[in-house]
């Protein structure tokens, strides 16, 4: 079943979606912006579905791992028309929708991602499991894993693009610009390979890497990026942060040096 | 033929992949489409990769006409057939992409299971450390026991003048060796200067007795009481097991740094501060009062000696009595004390010592001069 909606604006959306006679939508609390009279508007633990208490918890509580609310909030609509429900996004950025049948039914997104979808969509905890990329990935160990049939509205900070990757083909990606990816496509970190790069080029010691098959979803703009920027504008940058990236990068130089020593 | 299900991606098809069986057929890997057959790939042009965010998934992908197709497989148990029907060239590849699937599948269990037992180790050490610093004990060498003593000895000789002549010494060496007739330790007896009542052990086998000890102490039986206690610390290595108890954690983080010295700074500067817990004092205690029913000494000296000194210590007040400090004379352990001298068969006789020549003759103990 495919859903009509809209997304509007250009850097700061929302997307309407028009809910069919029976139709139920879920969104993160909170997002919603509006919705027309006759839908009725419940709060669930967990993924909004009725699944017994148990799993409703611990569906709850993965959900707060991922960056999210630990209840959803349902729109139903039980009247008779089509009714409009719309969920705004909560920082700049783009709204996508993803078919999540198209993509093999389920996606990896970073957290917090998850805008709202079809009722019955679960929000889980994708772990990262190489701890290199838990590390120095930029997207931490945790990330969310959306699973179920049907549409999800997820967003992203900046502008999104979506790129296809063929079977092996690889994209190096700089660390936190990854918004989503089908799980079908590897993901892992690389060392920038030269110290001069690593230190003056301002991509940091690490790139990550993603292999397909498989669609990849970048933004421009991380919010951490974007909250330094803004920042770094109010204040003098702190010292100590610096002092300590600098010491990293000496104590890997001197690893470096002592494990090329014959 | 068994065949498994997997997904094929290649440049004409969605980028989710579609739907296809996939079977070893020979030399061959045979995909096929829910429409028919697609194509019969040879297995030699396989590559064989793990792909996947959770590493869990095993890519076969080859080239033809310079497009590149691939099946990819995510389910283990189909990876287990495909691996158990692969013809021999590719075989070990396929055998090698399986065990990385494995292991990514695997590690975070066993980075736990190692977290765990190390918790458990360090519970069941935490538990059990008496019983393990008392194996750590019994297992110091004799000669290291005895360099460690000598190590405080010496540190003693520059605060004390330790003397082994004169008629006090003469005496304590004199009971000393008929209550450790028999002990595997060569004993040293010292009388020092120190006006301090006390005397102690210190490992492999050297014991000291202040001159103030020798001037509170009323007879020699009681004296005997005092040294028959303090043989029984080195003994039973009491002394080396409160030293690894105590500066357990420091020394292991001295020796990890390969600060042997720093080892030796931390075990003399414990020798002076050591209060043995209440377990050993009454091993101590027991093992004394058999000692001296061995060598036939009257057997009421300790009890004696603590009682008049508690009075002398009741009377004073104030600053306390260093003996009574480090061994603390609860009505508890008089009463046991007691008790015990009643069932002990002993053919006890008098020691027979001048007593008051002997406290005369340490008179003379000039203390030292510091520095």
């Amino acid at each position: 079943m495919s859903w009509q909606y809209r997304i509007e604006g250009s850097d700061l959306q929302y997307v309407e979606l028009t809910l069919a006679p029976g139709d139920s939508a879920i969104g993160e609390p909170g997002a919603m912006m509006y919705a027309d009279d006759g839908v009725s508007i419940a709060t669930h633990m967990g993924d909004g579905d009725d699944s017994s208490l148990g799993s409703r918890l611990s569906a709850g509580f993965k959900r707060s791992l991922t960056g999210e609310n630990f209840f959803s909030s349902v729109f139903t609509n039980s009247t008779q028309q089509p009714l409009r429900v719309s969920f705004a996004a909560p920082s700049p950025g783009k709204i996508i929708a993803v078919d999540l049948d198209s993509v093999g039914g389920a996606l990896i997104c970073q957290k917090g991602a998850f805008l709202g979808g079809t009722r019955g969509i679960r929000v889980g905890l994708a772990f990262k499991k190489r701890l290199r990329a838990g590390m120095f990935g930029g997207e931490g160990f945790i990330m969310q894993r959306l699973s179920g049939s049907g549409t999800v509205f997820i967003h992203a900070s900046g502008t999104l693009a979506a790129i296809e990757l063929r079977a092996g083909e690889q994209l190096k990606v700089d660390t936190g610009c990854l918004a989503a990816l089908q799980t079908t496509v590897n993901y892992d970190v690389k060392y920038v390979g030269s110290l001069k790069t690593s230190m003056v080029g301002g991509e940091g010691l690490f790139l990550a890497s993603v292999k397909g098959p498989g669609t990849v979803w970048l933004q421009s703009l991380p919010l951490q990026r974007l909250r330094a920027a803004i920042t770094g504008m109010s204040q003098s940058r702190a010292l100590a942060p610096r002092l300590l990236y600098l010491g990293v990068v000496i104590f890997i130089v001197i690893a470096t040096l002592i494990g090329k020593r014959p | 033929m068994s065949e498994v299900a997997g997904l094929l991606h290649g440049p004409n098809f969605p980028v989710a992949g579609v739907p296809a069986r996939l079977a070893f057929h020979g030399e061959h890997l045979r995909v096929t489409l829910e429409g028919g057959a697609f194509e019969d790939v040879p297995a030699e042009s396989l590559e064989v990769t793990v792909t996947g965010f959770d590493d869990d998934t095993l890519q076969l992908a080859w080239g033809t006409h310079g497009h590149t197709h691939a099946v990819t497989i995510a389910d283990s148990g189909a990876q287990r057939v495909l691996l158990d029907h692969a013809p021999a060239s590719i075989a070990k590849q396929l055998a090698r992409g399986h065990s990385t699937v494995h292991w990514h599948r695997r590690k975070w269990k066993v980075v736990i299971g190692v977290l765990a037992s190390l918790a458990l180790l360090a519970l069941v050490a935490w538990w059990q450390s008496e019983a393990i610093t008392m194996w750590a004990a019994n297992h110091v060498p004799l000669e290291t026991e005895i360099s460690i003593g000598d190590g405080a000895l010496a540190q003693l000789k520059t605060k004390h003048q330790l003397t082994q002549e004169g008629l006090a010494a003469a005496t304590v060496a004199d009971i000393g060796a008929r209550l450790t007739a028999g002990s595997r330790y060569q004993y040293r007896w010292y009388i020092s200067d120190d006006r301090e009542v006390n005397a102690f052990a210190l490992p492999g086998g050297i014991v000291v007795v202040n001159a103030g000890m020798i001037e509170a102490v009323s007879s020699a039986e009681e004296l005997a009481g005092v040294l028959a206690h303090e043989v029984q610390h080195v003994e039973y290595r009491h002394t080396l097991q409160q030293m690894i108890h105590t500066a357990g954690w420091a020394a292991v983080l001295a020796v990890v740094l390969g600060d042997v010295s720093a080892v030796t700074t931390i075990v003399l500067h414990q020798l002076g501060n050591l209060r043995n817990s209440r377990k050993l004092e009454a091993q101590a205690d027991v093992e004394g009062m058999k000692a001296l029913a061995r060598a036939d000494i009257p057997l009421g000296g300790l009890v004696s000696l603590f009682k008049r000194l508690e009075d002398q210590q009741r009377r004073r007040g104030g600053e306390g009595i260093a003996l009574l400090l480090s061994h603390p004379a609860t009505e508890e352990r008089i009463a046991e004390l007691e008790q015990l001298a009643g069932t002990l068969r002993c053919g006890c006789r008098p020691l027979g010592v001048d007593w008051p020549a002997v406290q005369a003759s340490v008179k003379q103990l000039q203390p030292k001069v510091e520095k």
